[in-house]
């Protein structure tokens, strides 16, 4: 029986949950966003990861910048109260004339930098949005089975990626530059990239690689090896990023969708996994799905805009938080949720179950959100949980808890996270409870201070 | 038991199963449908119907051009990935100073075609080229729009109105006369029209006429009959089009609510009827209910024919994509289906019984997609279905079965339509599969090398 003892009053660092964030395409050069912003604002993130992909026509002809189309999914980004980050991986048809995923470098480098000065000036100076984070190219080490048109080898990546920082951080030296985003994390190419940046001091703010696992252990492996790999260039001092993720979307499909209480559950064992393990943030991915047509992809070749098509329509059902109709799926309330976990992270002892606890106090609200869930990947037993929580100001207190319906087919929020609990205490200091926890149950306890010692629930 | 036997070599045609699009309206000026626009574009049509009408307000005085309200309304069709078919009903004030259903010509033709001129030349720059003229003028106000014709000044006006969008872009496509009675001729209007056009030599790009009805039969015959006319006149070389069908929206209302599957199956199956009978394009009407409300209508239809539209709120519950509050009905996902049978037909000969099967090959994506359904009007029985895909290259394929579930209170897209089959055949040129497929089932393949 799985036991909680949760102090309130021993709390460590900004939990910062917003930084556990999503991304969005790059499928389309409509914002795709745009019809949930209020839905995206309630979750507080503070990141959108976007693809600079070729169809917002950035660069149409020499010495010509357009942002027209490109503006519209940056100010979506904005109006649902995150920053960007800004994937670059486009290849504009004239600077890269053939449609070749292993042809990298523009015929003209200095107009190349010149474009990306301009793309960061006009964001960062011209309409002072202040966008921090500025990714260089996408799963390089795929290339276009990645859905974009850059296919790099570990001794090309980095002379690309030290012209296009230079360039950005030319226009805007508080810009954080990083990559390579890479589809499979051991991939030669982030060696390659560290050695180049530590040695010829070039500026990394951040590295990034990208993971579709059912397991979530493999996330925090992946971690532990970017992690261990950053020890080896003390001169290098980045934040780290897994800014595309989610389970594994093809051969678990069937699976996923006869158990739909897996992946909301998975999201939060993951974020858990990557707060332990001390991950600056993440994108999950994605947003939205939509339908597409081969001629999204007009910029790569035959075959791999069939692929990129094909993926888009007939794969994403997992990922979005919205589905290809913009229907709420289970995944967001998993956001939601985490989205409560305001202020500072509890300590918590480590628990030997697979029932694990986040929890988070709010001094401002005077409140503790703990967020409980029962995860393993092989069906984890149904599970008695005893809480018992301390350090808690003199007083009454509200009490709420709420439970995660992943099978319910109503979509309005009473019925997705159903009120439990709701109740207000007598004068405490500890507070104990007890319940059962489904397998992939995910819930959460809201224990607000009553400040006027009225009764807070009316 | 029918068999189902597709040779993934026999590809013919492009299916070109976009052309089978939308309609939207006439309710009001706003792009009723702007909420849905990345779900439209989800469904890939080529053309959406909308109705000019004179809500907005394009000639408000005498050479005063206004066209912000209807820019919106073509801007929000572009944004869905459709081309815009403008369907011109307005009556300007200005033209038209008497709400009189019969009052058929404007008061100043010079007029009159000056603002045709002008608004084809504005619309042209949008990319807009094809205007249909007047809504059912065979029913008159009763189809909701303002003109009840005679032949024989449906003609004239169709003239007017095709010389000075020619004037204006002489790539502009003309047709009509969007009759609401295809029965036998399309009412008198529709053989009149096309006998005037031929001896005239006027151009005439495309006709048109309108069906509900519950019997996706009646489509059917509504295209012969259509077609056997247009032979009568060799001269007219014309596409054809159902601007607006769907199933009868009054006397069946309980058949519909009490099975949901019908619809769904209606509509794949008066869409098989139009691939088999040539037909160029169709409107389904429509995409989003509306409640409808008297003061938009009443300065251009009479108050005695407004007085009973308040049927609208209640009678259009089973027409549209979207209910009255934008959810997404079973409809959606008939269309959906639809869409993705992208590329070339592939044909399929004696399916027996009232299983059907509409199949394409896309040579790109080496997918093959099959759509697959049980429907009679009256109700068919259950059957055990033996599919059998052969003759595709050789290798890896990904074979992945849906099934359509109307009853389901989900509105997710993995619950409305099921995966029910997944499977991966490793080094295979054919692939089996035996299923039962209800009564009003609805089930697509989707077969990809991979």
């Amino acid at each position: 029986m799985p036991e909680f003892l949760i102090d309130a009053g021993k709390t460590g660092e900004d939990l910062d949950i917003g930084r556990f964030a999503a991304g969005q395409g790059g499928i389309s050069a409509e914002p795709m966003i745009d019809m949930h912003l209020n839905e995206l604002r309630n979750l507080k993130f503070k990141l959108i990861r976007l693809f600079l992909q070729d169809y917002f026509e950035v660069y149409p002809k020499r010495g010509v910048y357009n942002w027209k189309l490109l503006d519209r999914s940056v100010d979506a980004i904005l109006a649902a109260g995150a920053k960007p980050l800004m994937c670059i991986t486009f290849k504009p048809k004239i600077l890269f004339p053939e449609i070749d995923q292993k042809k990298v470098e523009p015929n003209d480098l200095k107009q190349w930098e010149k474009l990306i000065y301009e793309l960061v000036k006009h964001y960062n100076t011209d309409k002072k949005y202040g966008i921090e984070y500025w990714e260089i190219a996408n799963e390089p080490d795929i290339g276009e089975a990645g859905g974009c048109p850059y296919l790099f080898t570990p001794a090309n990546y980095p002379g690309f990626y030290e012209h296009t920082v230079k360039a950005v951080k030319r226009a805007d030296p508080a810009a954080k530059v990083g990559g390579p985003a890479l589809a499979n994390y051991k991939s030669p190419i982030l060696p390659a990239l560290l050695k180049y940046c530590s040695n010829k001091k070039v500026p990394v703010d951040f590295v990034s690689w990208h993971m579709y696992n059912d397991d979530p252990e493999n996330f925090k492996n992946s971690i532990l090896h970017v992690k261990k790999l950053l020890k080896n260039y003390p001169k290098l001092k980045c934040e780290t990023t897994i800014n595309e993720w989610n389970v594994s979307f093809g051969a678990s499909l069937m699976k996923h969708l006869a158990l739909p209480e897996y992946q909301p559950c998975f999201i939060i064992e993951v974020i858990n996994n990557m707060i332990e393990q001390g991950l600056s943030n993440c994108c999950y991915y994605h947003i939205r799905n939509v339908n597409g047509s081969k001629d999204t992809y007009s910029f790569l070749s035959r075959n791999g805009a069939a692929g990129a098509a094909d993926g888009q329509n007939y794969l994403f059902n997992l990922l979005g938080l919205f589905d290809y109709q913009g229907i709420m799926r289970p995944a967001y309330f998993s956001f939601k949720l985490l989205s409560r976990l305001l202020g500072k992270k509890i300590i918590l002892k480590k628990q030997n179950s697979h029932v694990k606890a986040l929890a988070a106090y709010d001094p401002y609200q005077e409140e503790v959100n703990i967020l409980l869930w029962n995860f393993a990947v092989k069906a984890p037993k149904k599970e008695k949980i005893k809480l018992k929580l301390t350090g808690l100001k003199k007083g009454t207190y509200g009490y709420r808890r709420f439970l995660l319906d992943a099978k319910t087919t109503s979509l309005e929020e009473e019925k997705k996270l159903k009120v439990i609990n709701w109740e207000d205490t007598k004068t405490l200091n500890t507070f104990k409870t007890s319940f059962d926890l489904a397998p992939y149950g995910v819930t959460m306890i809201n224990f607000k201070l009553n400040k006027t010692n009225k009764l807070v629930l009316y | 038991m029918p068999d189902i036997n597709i040779n993934v070599k026999a590809a013919g045609e492009d299916l070109d199963i976009g052309r089978f699009g939308l309609g939207q309206g006439g309710f009001t000026n706003n792009a009723q449908f702007d909420s849905h626009i990345q779900d439209l574009k989800n469904l890939n049509h080529k053309y959406l119907r909308v109705f000019v009408q004179e809500y907005f307000n394009v000639y408000p005085a005498h050479n005063v051009y206004n066209w912000e309200l209807l820019d919106k309304m073509v801007k929000a069709i572009l944004a869905t990935g459709a081309k815009p078919i403008l369907c011109i009903c307005i009556k300007p004030k200005v033209l038209f100073p008497k709400n009189d259903e019969n009052i058929i010509h404007p008061n100043n033709y010079k007029e009159w075609d000056k603002l045709i001129y002008e608004m084809v030349k504005h619309y042209k720059k949008m990319g807009v080229n094809m205007w249909e003229v007047l809504n059912e003028s065979d029913a008159g106000q009763w189809g909701g729009a303002p003109y009840h014709t005679k032949p024989e000044d449906y003609a004239i006006f169709y003239e007017h109105i095709a010389r000075a969008a020619k004037k204006a872009d002489p790539k502009a496509r003309l047709g009509g006369p969007a009759v609401s009675n295809a029965s036998k001729e399309g009412s008198k209007i529709t053989p009149y029209l096309l006998q005037y056009c031929s001896d005239k030599k006027l151009p005439f790009d495309f006709l048109t006429w309108h069906r509900y009805a519950d019997n996706p039969l009646r489509i059917k015959e509504s295209i012969v009959t259509m077609k056997n006319l247009l032979k009568k006149y060799p001269k007219i070389k014309c596409e054809t089009g159902i601007t607006e069908w769907s199933a009868s929206f009054a006397a069946n209302y309980m058949k519909y609510t009490k099975n949901p599957a019908y619809m769904p199956n209606f509509i794949i199956e008066s869409i098989y009827h139009m691939v088999e009978e040539g037909l160029s394009f169709c409107n389904y009407y429509h995409i989003r209910n509306l409640n409808f409300t008297e003061d938009i209508f009443k300065e251009w239809i009479s108050k005695k024919v407004l007085s009973t539209f308040g049927w609208c709120n209640y009678c259009f519950t089973h027409l549209s994509l979207f209910d009255y509050q934008g959810q997404v009905r079973p409809a959606y996902f008939a269309f959906k289906l639809l869409s993705r049978l992208a590329g070339k037909r592939l044909r399929i000969y004696d399916v027996n019984g009232n299983v059907k099967v509409l199949a394409a090959y896309e040579e790109d994506f080496k997918m093959v997609n099959a759509l697959i359904w049980n429907f009679a009007a009256e109700k068919p029985k259950k059957e055990t279905i033996n599919l059998n895909i052969f003759k595709a290259e050789k290798g890896d394929w990904r074979y992945t079965r849906y099934l359509l579930d109307v009853e389901t209170n989900s509105s997710e897209e993995d619950k409305k339509l099921k995966i029910v089959t997944r499977k991966i055949f490793k080094a295979a040129a054919q692939v089996k599969e035996t299923f039962l497929l209800e009564p009003y089932g609805i089930t697509q393949v989707n077969f990809k090398k991979i």
